[in-house]
Formats: C-alpha cells, structure tokens, sequence
C-alpha cells in the first residue's frame, strides 16, 4: 500500500505547467530523494504532498486517502516539514520551537517538556539550549532544531526542502548522518529535495530525477548510479559525479575479501587500511600506494580481510 | 526669568486648576487611544487578508491625515456639536494612519518562509495571528502605538478648542487675554506629559524588540 500517491497530477503557476501527467508512489519506510536543478518541480512536488499547494488536475493521496477528503490541519500536524531556511520561530525558545506542533495540538507541559529532552538530546545538542532563543545558535544547530521539530509529532511522513543548503560542508556531513541514522532507527518515510548530487546518493534509498516536471530516471540506489541506460539528460547532469559518490557511500567493510589466495606470511606487505573509510578511498589508498590489494583493519587495527579493486565488482 | 517665575507662581496658586485640565486631557486623550488601537488593530489585521481592502482603506486613512487637524474639528463640529464626543471622533480618525500603517506593515513584513513553515505545520488561520503574525509585529505595531500616543496628547490640546476641556483650554485662555504665562504654563504640561509618557512607552518598546529579535 503506497503512503504517498500522486496520479495524473497537473500543476500550473500563470498557466505555465510546472507539473503534467505526474504521476508517483512512495511506499512506507522509503528515503526518496527528489533530486533536479531549481525550477524542475521537485518542491511543487513537496509542497502538493502537504496541501500548501493544490494541483489543478489529478489526486494525490496520503496515507490511501485523497487530499480533498483529509482536515488538511489534521494531516499536516502527521507530517514532519523541514525548510532550508529553517523557520524557527525567533520569539519563542528552542523548546517551545520543538514543542511548536505538539502545543497547536496542546499536549501536556509535562509531555512537551519530556519530548523536548528527548529530541534535542536525539539530534545531538545539549539539553541546555533548549531555554535559549533561536539567534543564538549557529546555521547547523538551528537545523539540528529545525529536524527535532519536525519529530515532535511523531510523524510517519517527514517532507525536506533543500534542508541542508545553507550550512556549510561539515556541517552538512554530519546533519546527513544524523538524517540516515534517523531514517534507520525510525523507519520513517522520507521525501527530501535536493539539487546536490552526492547529498542525494549518500542519502536516499531511491532517487528521482526530475527534467521539468518529468521523471527521467527513478531507482533505488544501486540501479540508479549502475543501471547503464541512461538519457542524454542524465549524462548531462550527472557525468561521472553519481558514480563517485557512489563510490563514497559504500563501506570497504561492505566488501571484503576474507579469504586471499596469498601466503599468509606475505600479509604484512600490504598497506593497511581503515574498514570504515569508502571504497573510494580504498581505490585513492591502492593508487598512492601502487599495490592492488590493501590489508583491511578495524579501529582496534585487527585484520579484517583484504581490499581489491577486483573485490568491488561483485557489488557493481 | 521673571516670566518663568511667574509661570511657576501661576502653578502655585492655580494648582487646582491646572490639575482638573490635566486629568480631563488624561481622560480624553486615554479614551481615544484606547478606541484607536482597538480599531487600528482589527482593520490592520483585516488589511492584511485583502489586499484591494487594504489599498482602499490605507488611501482613505492616508487622506485624512492631509487634512489640517484643526478642520478636522471644526468638520466635527457641524456634524455632532461642540463638546467631549466631536473631539473624541476627531481624535480616533485622526490618530488611526501610524497604528492601521504599522499593523499592517508589521504583519505583512514577516518572513514569508516563516508563515509558510507555520502553515506546513498545521497552523490554523487564527493560530497563525496569535502565535506567529502578531507577536513578531508586535515590535513594529507598539513603535506605531507610541508615535500615536505623543500625537493624540499633543493634538487633545486643540481639542479644547471646540470644548471639550483638556489642557487646551489653559492655551486658548492664554491667548485670547493676552496672558502668554498661561498659555506657557499649559503648553509646559501638555509637552511633559508627551515626554514622560514617551520615555516609558520607549522603554517598553525596548523590552519588546529585545524580547522578539533580541537586539
């Protein structure tokens, strides 16, 4: 049963169609990311799931009931909404911001106040910054507040907008692990947009690209860096940067060759390298270093197997 | 200085006097601030839920405001008399621009990304205006209240003009029996009542922004 369904959806702005024919689902528990250059439809898309924007034509449906049928209120306080610019509210503190929706719903003090701790300590902020105000927090904790807001409710569905576009390289790093962390441990469905190509390799379980309001290409994961066919939109958009990334989400761990057919008394002629680092950085290590297969350990420098290039075929 | 020892001497011996004009001028002024805000306020928020409203209403608001003040008195006049009431209509259409203009613009300038992640949140209408619009105009809507408050004190002096009492009439006896302490001693209370209570209002004000946007 999909959660989230759009059919023949048609959405103008100044008779301009931004949308035609549209038509998508998303099934519970899936990370897809809708990815595409600004003015190909993909926060329409989001914006439509939410009832901030009404379609011209189609229906879409959430949670297997149309859109015109649902108290948009209802609906839109079960569904998680996470901007880039954030939009904590600056008069408020960061408790009431997190508290934002559960408060329109006006849950206890005592609830709001303990799914408050829970929430910021969840993002992975001290439980301190919850008396202060919004100003006073850097870009990449406000976000941090801005995803704990959009968990206050519970919510199965949790709709993202270019999030993370506005903070900087690390900080974005580590606002996308703690993003996969959370799809893992909650199972949520998650749609995010994004125009940034490795953010949304790294990130989602199935990509979407959007060509102006068309889908060009939608797999999951895999098949979406490896499935060979690709349009001349494709090309044009990707060239090689979907595979690199590609290449940067998968784990050397993930591919591991236990048993090689070399004496065992030859092992330590071989470099060592880190199992948690990506394959990409196993194939820079065996460059570097100019041998073909590396001696693969984990933090606590135990052998763990052994690293090729040949040992990534099978995963390609 | 001897004129300004004789304005104080006048506000020895006409403590009683003086007194009475200023409470009235209290009265009259504090009952049309009260009614400007309430009304200001409604038809700001009004004007901000539509916009060929709020061009009417803001040209109409805007046109008053270039008519002298004193006609406007003395417009009042011929339609509900001499007395308390025409100066209070006079004094509500005339103090409405600074707060309908600053309601308005204060909610019309919060962030759209805001009210639309508000909204995105399940926000209703009427949510929406207490919890996010209003609160984060209030900066805005409180500096329009305090540039209203000195004009309506300031403006309640010619108020007396048509009778209804304030310290006006101190001014006008002044002027009409050539008694320029008079007319100083009232002008003097008029301005230090606008003054004291512009000190205060300024100090809310800051209390306010500080509490908003923290600066």
């Amino acid at each position: 049963m999909p959660i989230i369904s759009f059919q023949d959806v048609r959405k103008t702005y100044d008779h301009v169609p931004v949308l035609d024919q549209f038509n998508l689902t998303i099934e519970q528990g899936e990370f897809v990311v809708l990815l595409g250059p600004s003015g190909c439809g993909k926060t329409t898309i989001l914006k439509l799931i939410n009832g901030l924007l009404k379609p011209d034509k189609g229906v879409i449906s959430v949670h297997s009931k149309a859109l015109s049928e649902w108290d948009l209120i209802q609906l839109r306080r079960r569904i998680g909404y996470v901007i880039q610019q954030v939009g904590l509210l600056p008069h408020l503190t960061i408790e009431k911001n997190i508290c934002y929706t559960l408060n329109l719903i006006k849950a206890s003090k005592d609830d709001m106040n303990k799914r408050a701790k829970e929430l910021i300590d969840f993002v992975g902020m001290d439980e301190s910054y919850l008396k202060r105000y919004p100003r006073a927090l850097s870009g990449g904790q406000q976000q941090r507040i801005g995803v704990a807001r959009a968990l206050a409710s519970d919510p199965d569905i949790i709709l993202m907008d270019e999030p993370f576009g506005a903070v900087d390289e690390v900080t974005r790093r580590s606002l996308q692990d703690e993003m996969l962390k959370i799809h893992q441990k909650l199972g949520k469905t998650i749609i995010f947009v994004t125009h940034d190509i490795e953010e949304a390799i790294k990130l989602g379980t199935r990509i979407v690209l959007l060509n102006e309001g068309r889908i060009d290409r939608d797999y999951n994961k895999k098949s979406f860096v490896l499935t060979k066919e690709r349009s001349d939109y494709a090309e044009h958009f990707f060239g090689s940067k979907d595979f690199i990334a590609y290449l940067n989400t998968i784990s050397i761990s993930a591919c591991l060759n236990k048993v090689m057919d070399i004496s065992s008394n030859h092992k330590d002629d071989y470099p060592s390298i880190n199992g948690n680092l990506s394959i990409l950085q196993g194939i820079q290590r065996c460059i570097e270093t100019q041998h073909n297969t590396l001696c693969v350990v984990d933090d606590q420098a135990h052998q763990l197997g052994y690293f090729s290039i040949n040992s990534i075929y099978h995963l390609l | 200085m001897q004129f300004f020892y004789r304005v104080l001497q006048l506000y020895i011996e006409r403590w009683d006097f003086f007194l009475e004009l200023l409470l009235e001028h209290i009265y009259l002024t504090f009952i049309a601030i009260l009614l400007i805000s309430t009304i200001g306020i409604i038809l700001g928020i009004t004007m901000t839920r539509n916009g060929t409203l709020a061009n009417i209403i803001m040209t109409i608001v805007n046109f008053i405001y270039t008519i002298p003040s004193i006609a406007l008195f003395g417009f009042f006049v011929s339609i509900t008399g001499i007395g308390f009431k025409s100066a209070l209509i006079a004094l509500v259409i005339y103090g409405l621009l600074p707060i309908i203009r600053n309601t308005y613009v204060g909610i019309s300038e919060v962030d759209s990304f805001l009210i639309e992640s508000s909204i995105g949140m399940g926000t209703t209408n009427f949510q929406l205006l207490y919890k996010v619009q209003l609160p984060l105009a209030l900066p805005v809507i409180f500096a329009g209240f305090r540039t209203m408050v000195i004009m309506t004190i300031a403006l309640g002096a010619i108020a007396s003009f048509i009778g209804a009492g304030g310290l006006g009439v101190a001014i006008w006896r002044g002027i009409t029996t050539y008694y320029p302490e008079m007319t100083f001693a009232g002008s003097m209370l008029v301005a230090l009542l606008a003054i004291i209570l512009d000190f205060i209002l300024g100090r809310i004000e800051k209390i306010i922004k500080k509490k908003t946007f923290g600066i």
